[in-house]
């Protein structure tokens, strides 16, 4: 395994992404995967924000946009994220911090389907917020923190 | 840009913008008192109150740049014979301590401003509390003044020979540093990153919202029902300005010689007159389920998106396009 990651670290792409001297390669995709992460979460906090009863006159059904916006911002990131891998696959792959990260969103991805879902099953316009639909919201607003933490505390390691 | 970086240019700018926590904090002092003893219903509820807590909001956000231009300020003026490195200190700390007062003030100044622009009316604890910590702020702010004109100015100071000599109203920058910055102390700086994050993505996405909705999104949602979310965004400046205070206290040197810091301030000050306009736009507060949007609040929206974009660009570029770190 590590001698696949040593060969993508070692590749012309990889070598390009970590060490050209141009903004537009590191700090570029850096800056766009930062700016998917203010889109993405910025989004699912005001969502969770509401459903957990803040700004109870906010109509629940026109927000629905709001997750689209955050599907649009997490595929941003997946591609940059994955672009920031390429950059620096040893390190990344033997990292907890990393693992933890990427868990944490495997676990709020499905989170944020179900709540979408069980948000507009019987009705576009919902006007009441379950008790299971809240514990979603609170579950998945937690989890987004926990990402932006191990992802932060990943650039220190 | 980069050429007007300079240690005189910013000094220069430091003389300049100390006003507003001085002589700008004076005015809206005095308006505050006026309308709290004034007998008129109008200048209580309607005029002059609203406008102290405005100024009040405002001056608490122009003294960023007031502090952290003066960090550069003492870059220019070490080596200058006759000036002590002790009395820019005392300066600097009794300046901390009267910066984080003022900015409790604001805070209070901008929860007034929030529930008036719901009721018409700016409950009595919060103006108690707001006229309390300004007038504390006032007072630190003229001992810190009158410390940092005594740098320059020894004649100011009744016996010169106490230049130099802290103030006991001071908190010490390098205690801030030290906590930040000490050996044993890894943990805090990533730390304060992580929350420098979560607190930039929460004023973005209520700050997204709300200008969305007046700028013709999100049609179907009365912007008044928005307005409850707006404490959240002051959470997450509040949050933003106590770590990134931290990082600039513990490091002055990776940010007063780098010009992607300056940009940075500046979209910042957009970006918090964009909160105080979201809170208080008395169109944006008539701006109901289905009531179409404006080219104005268009213009100030997209400003405003533009320029908080603009806030995490130039923070996320410091070590890349300046010098920083």
């Amino acid at each position: 395994m590590m001698t696949y990651l040593t060969a993508l670290h070692d590749s012309a792409f990889s070598t390009w992404i970590r060490e050209a001297e141009t903004v537009w390669a590191f700090p570029t995709v850096l800056t766009i995967h930062t700016f998917g992460m203010m889109l993405l979460v910025g989004c699912a906090w005001v969502m969770d924000l509401r459903l957990l009863g803040v700004g109870r006159t906010i109509p629940i059904g026109p927000l629905r946009p709001l997750f689209r916006l955050m599907w649009f911002a997490f595929w941003i990131n997946l591609a940059t994220g994955l672009l920031l891998f390429i950059a620096d696959p040893e390190r990344k792959a033997t990292s907890i911090l990393f693992w933890s990260k990427m868990l944490l969103i495997v676990i709020n991805l499905p989170l944020i389907t179900r709540l979408e879902r069980s948000l507009y099953r019987e009705t576009p316009e919902p006007t009441v917020v379950s008790g299971g639909t809240k514990r979603l919201a609170a579950a998945s607003a937690a989890l987004w923190a926990g990402t932006i933490f191990a992802g932060r505390l990943l650039g220190y390691m | 840009m980069s050429e007007l970086i300079t240690p005189g240019n910013l000094s220069h700018l430091h003389l300049l913008i100390n006003h507003f926590p001085t002589v700008g904090l004076t005015v809206a002092f005095a308006l505050l008192v006026i309308s709290i003893i004034s007998d008129s219903e109008a200048m209580k509820h309607d005029t002059m109150r609203p406008t102290a807590f405005g100024m009040l909001f405002a001056i608490a956000v122009m003294t960023l740049p007031v502090f952290t231009t003066g960090l550069a300020a003492e870059g220019a003026i070490e080596k200058v014979a006759g000036v002590s490195k002790q009395a820019m200190d005392a300066h600097e700390n009794s300046a901390l301590l009267a910066f984080v007062v003022l900015e409790l003030a604001g805070a209070a100044a901008w929860f007034g401003l929030w529930r008036w622009r719901r009721t018409r009316r700016i409950p009595p604890g919060l103006t108690i509390l707001t006229f309390i910590l300004s007038a504390v702020s006032l007072g630190l702010m003229t001992i810190a003044a009158s410390i940092g004109g005594g740098i320059r100015h020894p004649e100011i100071l009744a016996d010169p020979n106490t230049a130099g000599t802290q103030s006991m109203f001071s908190i010490s920058a390098s205690a801030v540093a030290f906590f930040v910055n000490g050996r044993g102390h890894q943990w805090v700086w990533p730390t304060l990153e992580s929350a420098h994050f979560v607190g930039m993505t929460l004023w973005f996405g209520v700050l997204l919202l709300a200008n969305l909705r007046l700028m013709g999104w999100f049609t179907r949602i009365p912007y008044p029902a928005l307005h409850r979310l707006l404490p959240w965004a002051l959470l997450g400046f509040g949050v933003n300005e106590v770590s990134g205070m931290m990082f600039y206290i513990a490091t002055p040197k990776g940010y007063t010689t780098n010009v992607m810091f300056y940009w940075k301030l500046l979209f910042l000050l957009i970006a918090a007159a964009d909160l105080l306009y979201l809170t208080v736009w008395p169109q944006a507060w008539r701006t109901e389920a289905g009531t179409p949007s404006h080219t104005r609040e268009r213009v100030i929206g997209a400003a405003a998106l533009a320029s908080f974009v603009a806030v995490m660009y130039c923070g996320r570029m410091l070590p890349f396009l300046g010098n920083s770190f």
